[in-house]
């Protein structure tokens, strides 16, 4: 049986971890290697490393960054933030990414949705998403898609990007509940079923996480294939083992 | 003793490679492992990896595209009969046919066809992606490999092999259906997983693989 997926997610910074309240106040919590060797130890299904203030001219610290991880680690590892072209991709890829995850660019360009999907493959184009509640009428779900980091509307319904974006070859999308993220309430548990019941690949729900019950919510509420989450795990509020216990427990199926 | 990692651009080659030193390191053989796209590298070598990720088509037309190598990887298996391994595309490239995309001709070492992963409900998302029980079926290969005696790896592809005799199911995995996840034939070794990608179980079976000697 397929197991769901516990994620911790790196959020990076000119090379050093941090996570932000609501996008915000960043707070440092380390080397992103030696952060992910102890994911590693703990038993994570996979790793995500979002650089959250990608800069061209910080591509090359990211790049150098994600080879010194993946000699670590021995899972998964998905790398985003600032990816625009298909060569930023193969960099990444070739760096020792597994999956790469697009967010602005895709939006903009989602041409480049099919020319990576085409050239690496969909099963490592993942494709993320910053959406927020809203009352527009161009978004029928209630939900718009924001750019840039949570900061540009888009004017994008939440289900009908998602389904483009499978339409285009993506293998994967990175769901991120801005309302929620950074609250510690929970995952957005509307805004992923709306999501994963509109599509068929894999969805992992991010955003909100402050107690352990909060995964076994988003495993047992919602279709989603993995559960993210960045802060409670930096800070040491539990480890990966706990959450996996804990879903355990509640009868879900996870990798031991 | 040479391990040699096909290289033709296809594929997460520094994680395979940091995931097999590893495993080095825990035997007691002396082991060289070398990332090469020279098909006399392949020929020389005692063990070969042929590794894999993204379409079939396209890493079929890459390796079509190194002079020499498809004849390399055939007088290896067959004529110097040592061991081989196929990971992920690496392993569908064995089979005798991918429908892919398109139709496309294997290297045909293992009478299969690679098919599509039907999905008739939405807990069968297709990538299968992710960690999922790999069930050893021919039970006499259970002292060379015990570590796919039901344990997790990680996954991740659309497409899997289905094979016309059973004797080369090595071992198997459910997702809405049980699907093949390794084959072996003689000196020819297969797992749709990523060892590289699975932390300590993976790495037990690199081991097992550098330890394997074919009958």
């Amino acid at each position: 049986m397929l197991k769901i997926r516990v994620i911790p997610c790196l959020d990076v910074k000119e090379g050093r971890v941090v996570k932000g309240i609501n996008f915000i106040d960043l707070k440092d919590a380390g080397d992103p290697v030696e952060q992910a060797k102890i994911y590693d130890e703990q038993g994570a299904d996979e790793l995500c490393f979002l650089d959250i203030t990608a800069s061209i001219e910080k591509r090359d610290i990211l790049l150098d960054i994600v080879n010194k991880t993946a000699k670590k680690c021995f899972m998964p590892l998905t790398v985003g933030g600032g990816v625009r072209k298909v060569e930023d991709i193969r960099k990444l890829l070739y760096s020792g990414a597994d999956k790469v995850s697009i967010n602005s660019a895709a939006i903009y360009d989602p041409q480049l949705i099919k020319d990576a999907s085409n050239r690496f493959g969909k099963q490592c184009i993942v494709i993320a998403i910053d959406a927020k509640k809203t009352s527009k009428n161009s978004c029928k779900s209630g939900y718009e898609v924001f750019s840039h980091g949570g900061t540009k509307e888009t004017n994008l319904d939440v289900v009908d990007w998602a389904k483009q974006c499978t339409d285009f070859g993506a293998g994967e999308v990175l769901l991120t509940s801005m309302d929620n993220d950074g609250t510690k309430r929970g995952f957005n548990i509307e805004l992923t079923n709306k999501v994963t019941k509109s599509i068929k690949v894999p969805v992992i729900a991010s955003g909100g996480v402050g107690e352990l019950k909060h995964f076994t919510e988003g495993a047992c509420e919602t279709e989603a294939s993995g559960l993210l989450a960045a802060s409670v795990f930096h800070f040491g509020k539990f480890t990966i083992n706990e959450v996996k216990k804990e879903l355990n427990k509640n009868g879900v199926a996870v990798r031991l | 003793m040479n391990i040699a990692i096909i290289d033709y651009n296809s594929g997460n080659l520094a994680s395979l490679q940091n995931s097999l030193e590893s495993a080095v390191k825990n035997n007691k053989q002396a082991f060289e492992v070398k990332i090469t796209a020279v098909p006399e590298e392949v020929i020389k070598a005692d063990k070969v990896i042929l590794p894999g990720v993204g379409d079939f088509f396209y890493c079929k037309n890459e390796l079509l595209k190194i002079n020499g190598m498809v004849d390399a990887i055939n007088y290896f298996i067959k004529e110097k009969e040592k061991p081989f391994l196929g990971i992920c595309i690496g392993m569908q490239l064995m089979a005798k046919v991918s429908y892919e995309r398109k139709k496309n001709k294997g290297l045909e070492f293992i009478d299969s066809e690679v098919i599509i992963i039907e999905s008739e409900s939405k807990e069968i998302r297709v990538p299968h992606m992710g960690w999922n029980n790999v069930y050893l079926e021919n039970k006499s290969k259970e002292k060379d490999f015990p570590s796919l005696k039901n344990n997790d790896f990680y996954f991740v592809h659309s497409y899997h092999m289905k094979c016309k005799n059973k004797n080369e199911v090595l071992a198997s995995t459910n997702y809405g259906k049980k699907i093949v996840s390794a084959v072996i034939k003689d000196n020819l070794l297969g797992v749709q997983f990523h060892p590289e990608k699975s932390q300590e179980k993976g790495k037990k079976f690199l081991e097992e693989f550098l330890d394997w000697k074919p009958e």
